[in-house]
């Protein structure tokens, strides 16, 4: 949601370092950052906060696991949910970017409404936008998926109405092949 | 493979559609499917649009469209596409550069599409195309043919319609065309301003194939069918038929099928046929039907009608296989009412022939039945095992007394009949006792001036027989054989009866069925005087795995212990103690080849009553020949031959296998033919012989056809007919004679299934 | 010579239902017979554990022999019974067979009344063989 960009951001992990040089506090091990809605897995963590208070983070997965991102979407009962190996939230354009093994979710309640895949996505929580990226050249982002390719599965809107049952066919009269007619 | 199904067993592993996989897709269902797409780069708004770029696709139940750039509004379900648009609807393809196209509704436009319709594997192209809604779509400016592409630069289709506008609906499987032209090899042979063609077999209004022929009789004759889809359960055929040195015939066919009723009329008119200078006319109704009366203790009764009637004597000659009665020479007119409650059953009918006469081949008339009234109790495993059943009937036998030379009679018997059969997979035995009581009113006195008459006759039979089997093998094939003795006793004593008049008797043939019942003559004016035994006994040879029977002989004698003095007016009383031997042989032994003969021998004379011998060798689709000789002494001695085969199979060229119905590949040539040769009359009495050429995607025919009218004239006539496959409706041919008498005659384009979505599958 | 009496066909499944219209005949001696061998039931689909679909049950009768004056001199008269035997649930013990009898008769323009009667024989003598041979594929079912 918006109002997530001014809620406090809380974080817990193995063991936390704060690198002076570039400024970051760096999380190693299971680490896991929520801010309002937002919540964030990964295997290590850099939080780098800007002079006007935003704060950028830049999340990689465990090895052999994938970092995870979730946060809910405005006004609606909706939750965005995606993983990649690498995530890169910006506070101040209130953008999240999943890199290489990407996958993006909208959950309508339990339901998976939406699924993209590709090797690059970005969505704008703001402007509610996404681009998937395939990066020709890059691996398949999917099972199945011929690598620089991306997938995209949208469901119907639920307020789609069933159509009236239709009238059972009347009798039919079976067509004979010859116009002589048969020799009964 | 359906997962849940138990694993397959040892052997060839068959792969079958599972029922899950949905040829067509609900329409419930259909809203509910989710929109798969993927490409090279994807933007946009979630719940609103979505922008895919680089040989993008969208694909949701059975529509997939491709294009280098779609763009897809979730709202309002409309998708954008632009490059090389390609789109697959169940199989129903689509190409062009720009779509605009609402998914699920299947409305919008195509620019200068080129499409192919799976149904018929038909195309074309077009300036535009606008989808009305998933089954309807117009196209404008568009051709239309299903002659497929051959490499090469200077191809040109067979024949192709080149319309303003062709509307295609696909739920009437129906495609309708104005402006059109059909042009044949270039040239235009069928302008047709308005025109509708079917899309698949199934029924719709439309001309069908017209057939052009050569006669000696009508000079010229050109027929133009046209089928006329009235209703889901009505449709009429009319067939004008212009004959040049006749006039104009008029020939129709209505067929109703109603709830509780069904039947089909044909009728022919010709005014001033300037053949006999009169008239012509014919009609044949044929109806079947239940009517609820109503009242409760009669409940519904059935009526069937066969009525058939001619202008006059030459009608059989001039009008060669037009009428639908078997009997070109006798029509019959039989109405009968049918009641029946539990084991009683009703009958009252009024039968009356039209006899075509020839003062060359005189026909002594058959009687009327001016009624008949037939009443049947008949009850099953009485106390005792015992069934008896008893049939009275009572009937007005009228005809020509100038031409039957016997007064015409009302005469009215019971037959009673009490039977106890033994049933056992081994062995069964059936005593019968019946009793025969006849009465008769002559309208005139006999010679010996009685004007009534009656008889009684009580018979006795015993019938039993054994059934023995072993495992045997023959020519190295394992079989079941079983072999079954069978003994047939029957006594009845002698009642004079063969100066009385016959309405509706006369001498079975000596075959397997006849030789085992009671009475040797069919019908009830004459019941035959026996003291026999006849001994026969069967062998089957039986595939162990299916119960398949591949070949079957019996054998069977009569052992007469009195001679038969009974006979038929102007017979002669049957005194040989040991009647002819009868053989029969029924071999199929391969799915290829199949033999029938019952072949009657009398050792004494040496020569044979009632003799039939056929074979049929049919090794794959489109050929067959089969020949059969039929002998009846003093009656008929007939032979008759007919064949379909590929003349291509001369120089050795195969043809592809492409199943049932659909011909064997282009540029082939078929030979087909029926002779009908009758001994007695030296004479080819029924030669129909013909040529079919398979181009692919249309039929050309040529039949000669030579009909004998006469001992001494006969109707010679060569008939052409063209058919485009996938335009004009299939089947209807002019061989209508050739699909009767050859048996697994294949017409080259038969009634195809509409082929699986998946086999176009993107 | 090996031969015995036969015994009683062994059938795999208990009960049977048959596809066959109310109206024919063939498929009401089948039944009988069926009934007769008491080894298995004929009931409804819904309780059966096989199913015999009945897609062709025809009789024909054709012309096969004319005389030069257009007399009809043989007829043949034909049953034409396709059936195929499946599970309820669609597994096919028997796929889609064609039984074909044919009979020749000889006719005779005057004697029409009796060669009717002559024809209600044939049939009936063609309806007993296709039964018997019905009788013995089903038996030849070794699996459900």
């Amino acid at each position: 949601e918006k109002a997530d960009q001014n809620k406090p951001m809380n974080v817990e992990a193995d063991s936390l370092r704060y690198d002076d040089v570039n400024q970051t506090s760096v999380f190693n091990g299971n680490v896991v950052i929520t801010k309002g809605t937002i919540l964030i897995r990964g295997g290590k963590v850099d939080v780098r906060q800007d002079p006007e208070g935003y704060q950028y983070g830049v999340v990689s997965a465990a090895p052999g696991k994938l970092a995870y991102y979730k946060q809910k979407r405005d006004g609606v009962d909706e939750f965005i949910e995606g993983e990649a190996d690498t995530i890169e939230y910006d506070g101040k354009a209130d953008r999240v970017k999943f890199i290489k093994r990407a996958e993006l979710r909208r959950l309508r309640g339990a339901a998976v409404a939406d699924e993209m895949t590709g090797s690059l996505i970005t969505y704008d929580n703001g402007r509610d936008v996404f681009t998937v990226d395939g990066g020709p050249g890059s691996p398949s982002a999917a099972p199945g998926l011929p690598g620089g390719r991306i997938r995209a599965v949208l469901s119907p809107r639920p307020s789609a109405s069933a159509p009236a049952p239709t009238p059972a066919p009347p009798v039919q009269l079976r067509q004979s092949m010859t116009i002589g007619g048969e020799k009964k | 493979v359906d997962p849940a199904a138990p694993p397959l067993d040892v052997g060839q592993p068959v792969l079958k559609a599972s029922p899950r996989l949905r040829e067509d897709i609900p329409a419930t269902v259909r809203p509910g499917l989710p929109t798969f797409l993927s490409g090279e780069r994807a933007s946009g708004r979630t719940d609103l649009e979505t922008v895919i770029e680089g040989d993008a696709q969208l694909r949701r139940g059975d529509t997939i469209i491709r294009a280098d750039r779609l763009e897809y509004h979730q709202p309002d379900d409309l998708a954008k596409a632009s490059g090389n648009v390609h789109i697959n609807r169940a199989g129903n393809t689509f190409d062009g550069p720009t779509l605009e196209l609402k998914i699920d509704a299947f409305e919008g436009f195509f620019l200068a599409p080129r499409y192919r319709f799976l149904q018929n594997n038909a195309y074309g192209e077009a300036e535009r195309v606008d989808f009305l809604d998933d089954q309807r779509a117009v196209i404008k400016n568009a051709t239309y043919t299903t002659c497929q592409r051959r490499p090469g630069p200077s191809w040109l289709p067979d024949w192709i319609i080149r319309a303003a506008s062709i509307r295609i609906d696909n739920e009437e499987e129906v495609g309708h065309a104005s402006g059109a032209v059909l042009s044949f090899f270039q040239v235009p042979i069928l302008p047709v301003p308005e025109l509708s063609f079917p899309l698949s077999d199934k029924r719709k209004s439309g001309l069908l194939p017209p057939t052009f022929g050569l006669d000696n009789l009508n000079g010229v004759e050109l027929t133009v069918p046209y089928y006329w889809d009235i209703a889901p359960n009505r449709d009429a055929t009319f067939f004008p038929a212009l004959m040049t040195k006749r006039g104009v015939d008029l020939g129709g066919e209505f067929r109703y099928l109603e709830r509780d009723y069904q039947g089909t009329l044909r009728a022919n008119y010709m005014p001033t046929d300037t053949l006999r200078d009169r008239d012509r006319w014919g009609y044949s109704l044929i109806h079947s039907g239940t009517i609820t009366t109503g009242l409760a203790g009669l409940g519904s009764v059935g009526l069937n009608l066969n009525l058939n009637h001619v202008s006059d004597d030459n009608y059989w000659r001039d009008f060669a296989r037009s009428g639908s009665s078997l009997t070109q020479r006798l029509l019959a007119s039989d109405g009968s009412l049918t009641w029946a409650r539990g084991n009683f059953s009703l009958l009252a009918r009024s039968l009356t022939w039209q006899t075509l006469q020839d003062v060359s081949s005189p026909i002594v008339p058959p009687y009327d039945r001016l009624p008949q009234i037939v009443a049947r109790y008949s009850r099953t495993s009485l106390p005792g095992g015992l069934d008896a059943s008893v049939e009275g009937d009572y009937t007005q036998f009228h005809s020509d007394r100038t031409l039957t030379l016997q007064p015409n009679a009302k005469r009215a018997y019971t037959l009673a009949q009490i039977t106890r059969p033994w049933q056992a997979p081994g062995w069964f035995f059936t005593p019968k006792l019946q009793l025969h009581a006849t009465s008769y009113q002559f309208d005139a006195p006999l010679v010996t001036g009685a004007t009534t008459a009656s008889r009684v006759v009580p018979t006795l039979s015993l019938d039993g027989g054994l059934v023995f089997e072993r495992d045997a093998s023959f020519f190295g094939r394992a079989f079941r054989q079983t072999l079954e003795p069978r003994a047939f006793y029957v006594h009845t004593p002698f009642r004079d009866q063969n100066q009385l008049p016959n309405y509706d008797s006369a001498a079975t043939d000596f075959n397997f069925a006849t030789i085992y019942t009671e009475n040797a003559f069919g019908g009830n004016d004459r019941i035959s005087d026996n003291n026999l035994l006849t001994l026969g006994a069967t062998t089957r040879l039986l595939d162990p795995d299916t119960g398949a029977e591949a070949a079957r002989f019996g054998v069977a004698q009569r052992l007469r212990f009195k001679d038969q003095l009974v006979t038929l007016p102007g017979g002669a009383p049957v005194s040989e103690r040991l009647s002819d031997v009868l053989f029969g042989a029924t071999i199929n032994w391969a799915p290829q080849w199949s033999t029938d003969a019952t072949v009657q021998y009398n050792p004494k004379t040496g020569r044979s009553i009632r003799s039939t011998i056929g074979a049929r060798y049919s090794p794959g689709n489109y050929r067959v020949v089969s020949a059969a000789y039929r002998l009846q002494r003093d009656s008929s001695e007939q032979l008759d031959v007919g064949w379909q085969w590929p003349i291509n199979d001369l120089w050795g060229d195969k043809g592809q296998n492409l199943g049932p119905g659909m011909g064997e590949g282009e540029g082939r040539w078929y030979s087909v033919g029926r002779l009908n040769y009758s001994l007695m009359d030296k004479k080819l009495v029924d030669a129909v012989v013909g040529l079919e050429y398979d181009a692919g995607c249309w039929l050309g025919r040529v039949v000669v056809e030579r009909l004998q009218s006469s001992t001494t004239s006969s109707n010679k006539r060569i008939l052409f007919q063209l058919e485009f496959v996938g335009f004009t409706r299939l089947g209807s041919s002019a061989l209508q004679s050739l699909k009767d008498n050859i048996p697994r005659y294949q017409y080259l384009r038969e009634k195809v299934t509409t082929p699986s979505r998946f086999s176009n599958y993107d | 010579c090996g031969f015995k009496l036969r015994g009683a066909p062994d059938f795999v499944f208990k009960s049977i239902a048959i596809g066959t219209a109310e109206t024919s005949t063939l498929g009401n001696e089948l039944k009988r017979s069926i009934a007769s061998g008491g080894a298995v039931a004929v009931v409804p689909v819904d309780r059966a554990e096989v199913v015999l679909d009945v897609t062709q049950d025809q009789r024909e009768k054709v012309v096969v022999g004319v005389n030069a004056s257009g007399q009809v001199r043989e007829f043949q008269l034909r049953i034409r019974f396709k059936f195929r035997l499946r599970t309820p649930a669609g597994k096919e013990l028997i796929p889609e067979t064609e039984l074909l009898q044919q009979r020749d008769i000889s006719f005779n323009e005057s004697a029409v009344l009796s060669k009717e009667a002559e024809e209600n024989l044939l049939y009936r003598d063609m309806q007993t063989d296709i039964v018997q041979q019905l009788m013995r594929r089903l038996a030849a079912v070794k699996t459900l």
